[in-house]
């Protein structure tokens, strides 16, 4: 079977094709989004989603957020005393949402197409798709989350669309694509991002808003970094959350027995964002220019993403583009029904028969070169493009380059993504070496293939028309070439880490929100919410099921009733 | 797409309906795997975008729609019209200096900050970026038909010197200094104005106030307005910044921060004018840096830009001759701008070298290939009017020629290229030129043109050709071509100053130039020759250039306009009046040809001759 999965910053989705549309599968705990969140203990105790996240309050050390960010770099999280990468927590997520689908459907999904921002860099991309693998996944294909939302939105009438934006701004990543829709094709017509800049960047922004405010004392600052930047995070967001209703909301944290609370207007709020918000206007801009069309003339702004709920962006958007935007897609479902549109798509349905989609690669994708300057010097460093951004994909195109010294025995370049001039400001992709026979220089002369396919994946080709050599063996990437065995091991690791039953979920999670709950109150209702604690953990012991649906139904009423009073 | 009409890919007939095209378009993009036949995606997608281009240039042309071309005939001139016609609206567009070049040394230097050496531009790639002026241009002819900027707010690519109608609460504020009724964006551009008196000379204090206060009022209204208008606003100013330098030098800042430019300055295909001017604020944070006591070059900088000769015991308490020299080679390559600050003779005495070489002036001038195609696209007033059938077999084209065109035709081909030679001739040397003839012909006769314009205007065409393709040639086709190029010049200075203007600026002037008899001839032999080598073919590459002229030279063109440094520079910039401009590069080509000596730095020559 083949899924479509929204594999988010902040929150997953997976979703199924099913009677000739797209359905979002609910997880567990009957919720529609899963958080792209892990926690895992010492001994190998994994939680996943919801619970996870509550578990940021009670076990930060052990609990990994907004990981996405952290794709394709060799970054690693410390997790219950073992080190994960950005790959293997979101292949944890993606093995949930797959064990999810399972549950709903009775078969286990084999096949994904999976979602990346259209900024995603190939090294990203790469990393995205071995996260699939080690979730037991075959990744049919990567689609771009502004074409996946453009899918969605596009094929809620089907009709012919006038030339849209798709603005997607969601937790790590940002990206624009302008779209359009004629006879049953959906042409993404261009897209331009920035791969760090999220809703977690406004979170920080208002955490060093607040922050001197907050915490005169620096009480915070004598926790444990790690520790402090989970609990800041955690209140930014509730604060942040807050504030897309009201005019003014508490930022508060607990630490141990004390209360730190600031309060923070909107218009506070906005004017921390302002360099954020300054941010969001170069890729929209370049993504006009690239396409040559007007922002007047677009017919559409639609907003996707979690980040574009908040007020102040939602007004940036106003006055950027001189009107209202359109929400009339669920900002965090288009995703992930888009992808799965694509699976459709990709699986041949009868249902989408007649709908085709195209998209571009957003970046410029070259090698390394240097020049004879004028003054007989020579430039070394130099970007020479290949693909340049915005082309339609897939796309193959060679290019031809020449030896620069007498008798050179090979040619070595490196691979770039990027739009500078010069390569050491465009981001390095891998490099490669080709043997060349000796002769005069410049009488070498090299083509070099550069194919993007649908994916947004590349590959390289070599050819040397002097000897007739040719080579596709070409190192684009060390890390894309994990030995079959490495993949093995990382998966069996995984595969070691110890899961809650799917039926205890419900309850998993309602323990880890009891004990968030708990952190995050003082004084009478701390000790209540332990007591509650005590009752539903006895009422587990006594594996009695009716007793403890009972337990757990009246805990959660409970806690809701906590969470709906205002902390004081 | 080499001569296919895009329409047989796509499956239809030639058509200006876009929504045919696009119907057509997505049945073949469904009947296809576009994963496993990428080449044949790649194609579709070029037809159709072809075919959209087509129909919009068809539609430009008979707004009405009456211009549906009915037949083959037709269609396949619009073809040959449409394959260059974007390239005909690029305008020339000139730029005094190249961004600065930054290789390693240089920059690991400990003095130039590493984040304000962000890179060294590459020359952009011609087509790309005739393309993205066609585009431009075609976004804003779009535009003027009624979108946002129809309120009379031409895009800066049409005139950057239409001030976008900033309508700021400032507007008479006597603090900006404004006259009643002004607004910051026309006291801006007054006080930026390239022409004026003092246009070489830095802001007063009390101007560069104002224009500081202008300038906020102007970025203030940019960051509160739309997109479109933002991006207007920023185009416009990028424009008058650009062309005010180096009075805007303190402005730069400003600007900069407000859109971003450091982050697209670096790119590969940043826009011309905030390349430039990029490459103008790291010159400027330089300058504003050597000038703190700290600064490595600090004392170096300060003996250079005293005047008068520096005596020869310069270096007891003067600077090492080591940092006079790291700072000059530093300058010169990156931010050679800035040499003007320094006085000639001190720079000459610490050379020890030649005191007449008075900086380095860089010229840069874009001439656009397309000119050739544009008479028929732009002077006909309908598409059958444009050349080539390329279709039809060639002799056959020729053959059915009736009785004035053949006549026409035969002159054309002996005004061009001698008495000696007729159109068969032509047809077996240069058939594609004779293709253009033909289409020429044909279509001032239909356009009931005199016999005699449309022989200049043939003549124009191999006039244009010859220059553009023999200056990419060496020996003594190459001095042929720049020797008749400044012969034209001055011919067409003669005929005044916009012919020259023209001439200068698209290498291309459809009427009769006043030539002598003998320099006619001479271009006659000289055509007949490029035409038998098969050399007088469509120029196919046209990229933007850039020549290093020395002050030896400089110092020539002086003397031969008697005008000012100044207005010489100006002029080189393709700034100051037409006159000017033209006397200029009547005196530098003719200085450069002379200009033998310098072999050893033959590159140097070549490369003005080139660009001029």
């Amino acid at each position: 079977m083949l899924i479509g999965i929204d594999l988010g910053t902040t929150n997953s989705a997976a979703a199924i094709w099913r009677d000739g549309e797209a359905q979002l599968v609910p997880n567990a705990l009957g919720d529609l989004l899963t958080p792209s969140a892990v926690s895992i203990a010492r001994d190998g105790q994994v939680w996943i989603g919801r619970a996870a996240l509550d578990r940021l309050a009670t076990s930060p050390d052990d609990t990994a957020t907004s990981f996405k960010r952290r794709m394709g770099t060799a970054a690693s999280t410390r997790l219950g005393g073992k080190d994960y990468g950005a790959e293997d927590l979101s292949a944890l997520v993606l093995e949930a949402l797959v064990k999810d689908v399972e549950a709903l459907t009775g078969e286990k999904p084999t096949e994904a197409v999976i979602t990346v921002p259209a900024y995603f860099n190939d090294r990203q991309r790469k990393a995205t798709r071995r996260a699939g693998e080690l979730a037991g996944l075959t990744v049919r294909r990567l689609i771009n989350e502004p074409t996946a939302a453009a899918l969605a939105f596009g094929l809620q009438d089907k009709g012919d669309r006038e030339p849209f934006l798709v603005f997607d701004l969601g937790g790590g990543t940002f990206d624009v694509s302008v779209v359009e829709m004629f006879d049953g094709i959906i042409e993404v017509r261009a897209s331009a991002g920035d791969n760090r800049l999220g809703g977690d960047d406004f979170d920080e922004a208002l955490i060093a808003h607040v922050l001197p405010r907050l915490d005169p004392d620096e009480r915070l600052t004598a926790l444990p970094a790690d520790h402090r930047d989970t609990l800041l995070k955690r209140a930014a967001e509730i604060c942040r959350r807050a504030l897309t209703t009201a005019a003014e909301a508490e930022f508060t944290v607990v630490v141990g027995d004390s209360r730190l609370t600031a309060s923070v207007t909107e218009a506070a709020f906005e004017t921390a964002c302002e360099p954020l918000l300054r941010r969001l206007r170069e890729p929209v801009v370049r993504a006009l220019r690239d396409c040559a069309i007007d922002a007047a003339e677009l017919s559409e702004i639609v907003l996707v993403g979690g980040a574009t709920r908040m007020p102040v962006v939602r007004r940036a958007i106003t006055r950027l583009f001189g009107r209202f935007p359109n929400s009339s897609v669920h900002p965090d479902h288009a995703v992930a029904l888009g992808a799965t549109i694509q699976a459709g798509l990709a699986a041949r349905d009868a249902a989408l028969d007649e709908i085709r989609i195209t998209d571009v690669c957003p970046f410029t994708l070259g090698i390394e070169v240097a020049e004879q300057d004028g003054h007989g010097g020579l430039q070394r460093g130099l970007f020479s493009p290949i693909i340049e951004r915005n082309t339609p994909v897939p796309v193959s195109r060679v290019n031809t380059y020449s030896t620069l010294a007498d008798n050179q025995k090979k040619l070595e370049f490196g691979i770039y993504q990027g739009e500078a001039r010069e390569v050491r400001n465009n981001v390095k992709l891998g490099d490669m070496t080709i043997p060349v026979p000796p002769r005069p220089a410049g009488a070498i002369s090299v083509e070099v293939r550069f194919s993007y396919d649908s994916s947004g994946l590349l590959e390289i080709d070599v050819h040397v028309p002097e000897n007739g050599a040719s080579r596709n063996l070409v190192i684009v990437d060390e890390e894309d070439r994990p030995d079959r065995k490495d993949i093995e091991k990382r998966r069996a690791a995984l595969a070691a880490l110890k899961h809650h039953p799917r039926e205890e979920a419900a309850n998993v999670a309602l323990i880890a929100r009891a004990e968030r709950c708990y952190e995050d109150h003082i004084g009478d209702v701390r000790q209540a919410i332990g007591h509650w604690i005590t009752q539903f953990l006895g009422a587990l012991d006594s594996q009695d099921p009716r007793r403890i649906a009972d337990a757990g139904a009246m805990l959660g009423s409970r806690l809701d009733e906590v969470e709906s009073v205002t902390p004081l | 797409m080499s001569g296919r009409p895009p329409w047989s890919l796509l499956g239809i007939g030639p058509t200006a309906d876009t929504s045919a095209i696009r119907k057509a378009y997505a049945e073949k993009l469904k009947a296809m795997d576009v994963d496993a036949d990428v080449s044949g995606f790649a194609q579709l997608r070029q037809a159709r975008d072809l075919a959209l281009r087509l129909a919009r240039s068809l539609e430009e042309i008979a707004p009405d729609g009456d211009a549906q071309p009915a037949g083959g005939d037709d269609s396949d001139g619009i073809e040959d019209a449409a394959t260059d016609a974007p390239e005909a609206a690029a305008a020339p567009a000139r730029w005094t200096f190249a961004a600065p070049e930054l290789p390693g040394a240089w920059q690991e230097d400990p003095f130039f900050p590493a984040s304000s050496l962000a890179t060294r531009p590459a020359e952009p790639d011609a087509s790309t970026m005739l393309e993205r002026m066609a585009w431009a241009a075609a976004a804003a002819r779009e535009a003027g038909h009624g979108g946002v900027s129809g309120a009379g707010i031409p895009l800066t690519t049409i005139d950057p010197f239409t001030a976008p109608l900033l309508s700021g609460s400032l507007v008479g504020d006597d603090a900006l200094g404004l006259r009643p009724g002004e607004t910051p964006a026309e006291r801006l551009s007054i006080l930026l104005d390239p022409e004026r008196e003092d246009a070489g000379e830095p802001l007063s204090e009390s101007e560069a106030r104002q224009a500081t206060r202008a300038l906020r009022a102007i970025l203030d209204e940019a960051t509160h307005a739309h997109i479109t208008r933002q991006q207007q606003i920023e185009d416009w100013l990028a424009e008058i910044l650009a062309r005010g330098w180096p009075r805007s030098a303190p402005l730069l800042e400003d600007a900069n921060q407000a859109f971003g430019w450091e982050r697209e300055w670096s790119a590969h295909d940043a826009r011309p004018a905030v390349q430039f001017l990029g490459a103008r604020l790291r010159g400027y944070r330089f300058q504003q840096n050597v000038l703190q006591p700290g600064h490595k070059f600090h004392k170096a900088w300060n003996e250079l830009v005293r005047p008068g000769k520096a005596g020869p015991l310069r270096m007891l308490g003067g600077p090492a001759q080591g940092d006079v020299d790291a700072l000059l080679r530093g300058v010169r390559k990156h931010f050679p701008e800035l040499e003007s600050h320094f006085a000639p003779e001190r720079v000459a005495s610490w050379e020890g070298g030649n005191p007449m070489l008075t900086g380095l002036l860089v010229l840069l001038g874009i001439i656009a290939f397309a000119i050739i195609v544009a008479i028929a696209d732009s002077k006909s007033p309908s598409p059958s009017a444009s050349p080539a059938q390329q279709s039809t077999p060639l002799g056959a084209a020729n053959e059915t020629q009736d009785g004035p065109a053949r006549d026409v035709m035969q002159s054309s081909v002996k005004a061009a290229f001698g008495p000696g030679h007729d159109p068969a001739w032509l047809w077996k040397t240069q058939p594609e030129l004779a293709q253009t003839f033909t289409a020429n012909v044909m279509s001032g006769l239909r356009a009931d043109e005199d016999p005699a314009t449309i022989v200049d205007k043939t003549v124009a065409i191999v006039r244009l050709r010859g220059y553009l393709n023999g200056r990419e040639l060496d020996g003594p086709l190459f001095e042929q071509t720049m020797h008749l190029r400044l012969a034209q010049l001055r011919a067409a200075q003669k005929d005044g100053e916009s012919t020259c203007q023209q001439l200068g600026d698209s290498g291309w002037f459809d009427g009769a130039l006043p030539l002598s008899a003998s320099e006619r001839e001479a271009e006659r032999v000289f055509s007949a020759r490029m035409a038998e080598e098969n050399k007088l073919i469509q120029p196919s590459k046209s990229r933007q250039r850039t020549a290093m002229v020395p002050g030896e030279l400089i110092g020539r063109v002086i003397k031969a306009t008697g005008l000012t440094q100044t207005k010489v520079a100006a002029a080189m910039q393709g700034r100051g009046t037409n006159a000017n401009r033209c006397a200029v590069a009547v005196a530098l080509l003719d200085a450069t040809l002379e200009w033998k000596e310098m072999n050893k730095k033959g590159g140097d020559r070549r490369a003005i001759l080139q660009t001029l």
